[in-house]
């Protein structure tokens, strides 16, 4: 079976059904959605949530149905590439380097095009799109997978943007300037015409996923190589055979991006955790939807986990790849959420020189314009605790000698420390051991085998566990 | 100089903020509209009471 959205949701159900929850009761897409997405945060829960009966932006119900939270744990984001969670960045690395190419095929058989929508029958209203955050200025597209061409050389792009679904048939959109849409919207300017533009919702994550590569132009041999298949994909309506969109995502939305206009926009929740502020961006007209006859309408819960860990592996697979050119004995690196995978990294280390750390915090600054914090850690330390790597902050680190900080480098905008011009100080911390044969304090240990002995025999049972606080 | 400008809308009353260049372009024409998040309505630039921060 091709995979796609509703392939991975049938694997959750099927794998995980601890981590999937579906909703039946009829809810408002305005602040609804996000408060019982938040409300099961604060319990510490994130699972991937269908929303069954939805009120659209018309106040019809039911809608669409509505699915959610898809990428809020680590543990589902690997599984969609049959990885782990302490993996998934190296299998990332593996697959990247087997792009496969994508396939078109006949339009007869993309599910995308069951409901074909133009001109005056489009009306964005009838999709249920979220208003998420108390300040938000409106509903907003968040897991719209946004693609655009290279005019000159006919590359794709891929982005995750958001868009305000203002009018029924216009979006004001954002994409920042530091990024690739933003350089192929040059081009479009420059040419005084618009851009087009597919919005592509609703896919397995293994396409998000590839769509994540920070290699431009590779986006959609990235995607196969994730998805482990060839990417289908059939002409679009507005340009033909000139734009192929995902034939297998549950909705595209093709609109054209204004060369000149500009309209207010925002304020929005941003990936930082705080509103980015009202602003003047782009106008982009919608021309044509096509969707699933029963198409699931896929929402990122914003600024959350879902918003964050999506990127994650790309981003981890990135900064390992120019690690191993300078220290080879890197382990492996990890964005934590608590850092919103974007801010820090953990990088583990097999150390064998002195030198090692530091080389690592200079080049991981460096490898991606967001990472603004940097822990190199030895071995015995599990990246994917933040416990274990302050843990080791706190004892193998001397802010004199293993502190290093580099002012004005380019860092995020939406990080509200950063300078107006995205201007930001960056700091790595050393908390790694002498290298050998230098000795260092030994950790508390049990005996393994007295440690092993007490698992088999049965003091507590793992029901027991699971339910101990 | 600063990268966001508190205002309060004229209407509700409720706080947002706005980037610099919509600050300045504002100052410089102040009959473009705004949209206050809170209650969705646009009002003109001239009413907007900015909050010194």
């Amino acid at each position: 079976m091709a995979k796609d959205l509703r392939s991975f949701i049938d694997q959750v159900t099927r794998e995980a059904p601890e981590m999937f929850l579906v909703v039946k009761k009829d809810v408002d897409c305005h602040y609804e959605i996000s408060a019982l997405l938040q409300y099961l945060e604060d319990n510490g829960k994130y699972p991937m949530v269908l929303f069954q009966n939805v009120k659209n932006l018309r106040g019809k119900i039911p809608s669409l149905r509505l699915i959610t939270n898809v990428a809020a744990a680590r543990e589902r984001v690997a599984m969609a590439i049959d990885s782990t969670i302490n993996k998934v960045a190296m299998d990332y690395v593996t697959r990247e380097q087997n792009p496969l190419e994508p396939t078109v095929i006949d339009k007869k058989d993309a599910p995308v095009k069951e409901v074909i929508l133009k001109g005056k029958e489009v009306n964005l209203f009838d999709l249920p799109i979220v208003t998420h955050h108390e300040m938000d200025v409106g509903p907003y597209i968040t897991a719209g997978d946004a693609w655009t061409k290279d005019p000159e050389t006919g590359d794709v792009n891929c982005a995750l943007i958001r868009m305000w679904a203002k009018e029924p048939r216009k979006f004001i959109v954002f994409f920042a300037a530091r990024g690739h849409t933003h350089y192929y919207y040059q081009k479009y300017v420059e040419r005084g015409e618009p851009m087009p533009m597919a919005v592509c919702i609703g896919h397995h994550p293994a396409f998000h996923l590839g769509a994540q590569t920070k290699v431009l132009g590779a986006e959609l041999r990235t995607i196969g190589a994730m998805l482990g298949e060839p990417l289908e994909l059939v002409p679009s309506e507005t340009w033909g055979n000139k734009f192929c969109v995902p034939a297998r995502a549950e909705i595209v939305i093709e609109v054209e991006v204004s060369p000149n206009e500009v309209e207010i926009e925002a304020p929005f929740g941003e990936y930082a955790g705080y509103y980015g502020p009202q602003r003047l961006s782009n106008v982009a007209d919608v021309k044509a939807i096509t969707r699933r006859k029963d198409a699931i309408y896929q929402d990122i819960f914003a600024g959350h986990r879902d918003h964050l860990i999506i990127d994650a592996p790309s981003l981890e697979a990135s900064i390992f790849a120019k690690l191993k050119e300078v220290v080879p004995t890197v382990k492996n690196v990890y964005v934590p959420q608590s850092g919103k995978c974007r801010f820090h990294a953990y990088i583990q280390l097999k150390k064998t020189h002195d030198g090692q750390p530091k080389s690592i915090i200079a080049t991981a600054l460096a490898a991606d314009f967001r990472i603004k914090h940097v822990w190199v850690v030895d071995e015995d330390i599990d990246i994917y605790n933040d416990e274990q790597v302050l843990w080791a902050m706190a004892t193998r680190f001397q802010a004199d000698k293993d502190l290093v900080m580099i002012k004005d480098m380019i860092g995020s905008l939406v990080d509200p420390t950063a300078s107006i011009d995205g201007k930001t100080t960056k700091a790595g911390f050393d908390c790694t051991v002498p290298a050998p044969p230098q000795r260092f304090e030994k950790r508390l240990t049990v005996p393994s085998e007295t440690l092993e002995k007490v698992k088999k025999a049965g003091f507590v049972t793992e029901d027991q566990i699971k339910k101990l606080v | 100089m600063k990268k966001i400008y508190y205002l309060k809308c004229p209407l509700c009353a409720k706080e947002y903020y706005i980037d610099r260049e919509l600050y300045s372009r504002v100052k410089n024409n102040p009959a473009i509209n705004l949209v206050c998040p809170f209650c969705k309505k646009e009002f003109n630039g001239k009413d907007a009471k900015f909050i010194d921060t």
